[in-house]
């Protein structure tokens, strides 16, 4: 039997949605009101089961937990037994009766965890942000898409965007062209700003913990206990500090407002106290990003006293119809409004895709490392949307695609 | 000593100045650090010291780090090829592996295929074999993809992993 013919479950899950198999499906009515049909209802497994664990999977509809994963045992409830209990992602991706991996790890196993899912057909749930550094955004993107599997990001407030009437007509207006030139409109996307430590001497490693595989593809460097475990976000081998970590939230739902799902931007303009130390997180201002068309979005962190505040002559915070001429009125009139995000539950039941899908994320993802990048550098830094590069500047651009310590990589 | 040479006295005076908190002034502390040449990048390493994650090691590291960017900004080329060299002749001084990695890691972001030779003689090493092979993969092209495949042969184990996916990385660009 060949690989496109096998019946997986996902396989299953789409052809009944379509009506195609409906005679396998106990209908709703036969099991009485509020009851889900076995057939409807999505398995799924947590990955990196620490304090985040399954928070974020509702979005999954009816679903049923049958497995978690964790490389730190305390984390699984009792000794790993490959069954319900794993400390290796891979061997839980086996599992046939597996549709949903919910991937709440440490930010820089993000990328290698949801393209192994995707490769293995396993719909994904991931934590924000989608990944560490920008060229893993670009391969699991790539990964979903060959795959054709779900994809949703561990952040929801673009579905409140896209059922507001000013927004939606803002993404209208970017969406369809009927103002191409946006210089004077800027965004703003507040993230928190808490930082690392700069003193982390070596510890021993707790006995319930395999460091090794916590690390995964990060540089090596002695276990401190600040490294891991949810302060694991304060430190760039990891993440990249609140501005990735909460800056996704507020960037995510304006890259849909302005119709930029499928851009980055041009330029990044930090403002920052500089150096960051090479290990730690440190405090920031503001960063200037800057899009093709001329829209700024700025993100702001607010836990840099004394900075300087961020200026522009920029007025208009979005576009409405009062903004174009009559011509442009009646066309915008006539157009019609987004099709309606679909919920993750809803993607994988319909094998289509949701709304906080791989190819948003990872530009949501861009934006922000761009702007941690400009921030570590302490200078302007220029990027090609298209080819996924820093322009003009090979040190800034060398944090574009990090090598991964072996055996793991992209 | 010529004037622009740091002594310790002057680095911890530029210490209680870092992080800058504007840019003109980080362009002062970046403009002083180069300005101290070789003899600065060598002072730095030894001032990061050999304890890893030591309390009094960070502002060094953070210094050291200023001026690797610094120094690589764009069109900084004669500035950067003096700290990548001083730092790539640090490989080879009687240093912890812990200041060794550290001191590779900065090569990561500021070395050029020059520099690759002095990082692949870290090859061999248990510990220093990771951090020098993605410094070589970031710094790329036809060096560094001969120094690894040279090394590899020598290698056995995690190194012999390490070295071949860098081979692979390298040969697919």
């Amino acid at each position: 039997m060949s690989q496109t013919h096998k019946p997986t479950r996902r396989r299953f899950l789409q052809t009944t949605a379509a009506g195609t198999a409906a005679f396998t499906i106990v209908p709703r009515h036969v099991l009485g009101r509020g009851q889900t049909p076995p057939s409807e209802t999505l398995t799924y497994a947590v990955v990196g089961n620490g304090r985040r664990k399954d928070a974020g999977i509702g979005c999954a509809g009816a679903r049923k937990k049958i497995a978690v994963c964790d490389v730190d045992t305390k984390h699984i409830g009792g000794e790993p037994d490959n069954k319900t209990r794993y400390t290796d992602f891979r061997r839980l991706l086996e599992r046939q009766d597996l549709d949903v991996v919910c991937i709440a790890t440490p930010p820089h196993w993000h990328a290698l965890v949801c393209i192994a899912a995707a490769q293995a057909g396993k719909h994904i749930f991931c934590e924000k942000p989608m990944t560490k550094f920008i060229a893993e955004g670009r391969s699991v993107a790539d990964a979903v898409n060959k795959a054709g599997v779900a994809f949703q990001i561990g952040t929801f407030h673009r579905y409140g965007n896209a059922k507001n009437k000013s927004h939606v007509e803002n993404h209208k207006i970017i969406k369809h062209g009927l103002m191409k030139d946006l210089s004077g409109i800027v965004a703003y996307a507040g993230a928190r700003n808490r930082t690392g430590r700069t003193d982390l001497t070596e510890q021993q490693v707790p006995s319930s913990l395999d460091y090794d595989m916590w690390l995964g593809p990060a540089p090596y460097k002695p276990y401190n206990s600040a490294r891991v475990h949810y302060s694991n976000r304060f430190y760039w081998d990891y993440e990249g500090g609140d501005l990735t970590n909460f800056g996704a939230h507020s960037y995510d739902p304006f890259q849909w407002s302005f119709a930029k799902d499928d851009t980055s931007p041009v330029r990044a303009v930090p403002s920052a106290p500089w150096p960051q130390h090479p290990d730690a997180v440190g405090q920031y201002g503001w960063v200037e990003l800057t899009y093709a068309d001329g829209l700024k979005v700025v993100v702001t962190g607010g836990g840099w006293k004394g900075g300087p505040k961020y200026e522009t002559s920029a007025q208009r915070r979005m576009l409405g119809a009062a903004d174009l001429d009559d011509a442009g009125r009646q066309k915008l009139a006539e157009l019609p409004d987004p099709e309606p995000m679909l919920s993750f539950g809803d993607a994988v039941r319909q094998g289509k895709q949701s709304g906080g899908h791989a190819e948003s994320s990872h530009r949501v993802c861009t934006a922000l490392h761009l702007a941690n990048i400009a921030i570590r550098m302490g200078r302007t830094i220029h990027f090609d949307p298209v080819k996924e590069q820093i322009t003009g500047d090979e040190q800034a651009n060398r944090l574009v695609n990090i090598p991964m310590r072996a055996p793991w990589h992209l | 000593m010529n004037k622009t040479e740091k002594t310790p006295d002057d680095l911890a005076a530029l210490f209680k100045k870092l992080p800058a908190q504007d840019y003109a002034q980080a362009g002062e502390i970046g403009k002083t650090l180069v300005a101290g040449g070789a003899n600065t990048v060598r002072l730095l390493v030894s001032l990061v010291g050999d304890e890893f994650g030591a309390a009094d090691g960070a502002k060094p590291k953070e210094a050291l780090h200023a001026l690797v960017i610094y120094a690589s900004r764009p069109g900084a080329g004669a500035e950067r090829k003096v700290v990548a060299e001083t730092l790539s002749k640090e490989l080879a001084a009687e240093h912890s592996e812990e200041l060794k990695a550290f001191v590779t890691r900065q090569l990561q972001l500021c070395g050029r295929e020059e520099d690759v030779p002095s990082i692949a003689r870290l090859l061999g090493s248990d510990r220093l074999c990771e951090p020098a092979t993605q410094a070589i993969v970031a710094i790329g092209g036809k060096a560094a993809r001969q120094a690894l495949q040279e090394a590899l042969p020598q290698s056995a184990d995690q190194r012999k992993v390490t070295i071949s996916q860098a081979v692979d990385l390298l040969s697919a660009r």
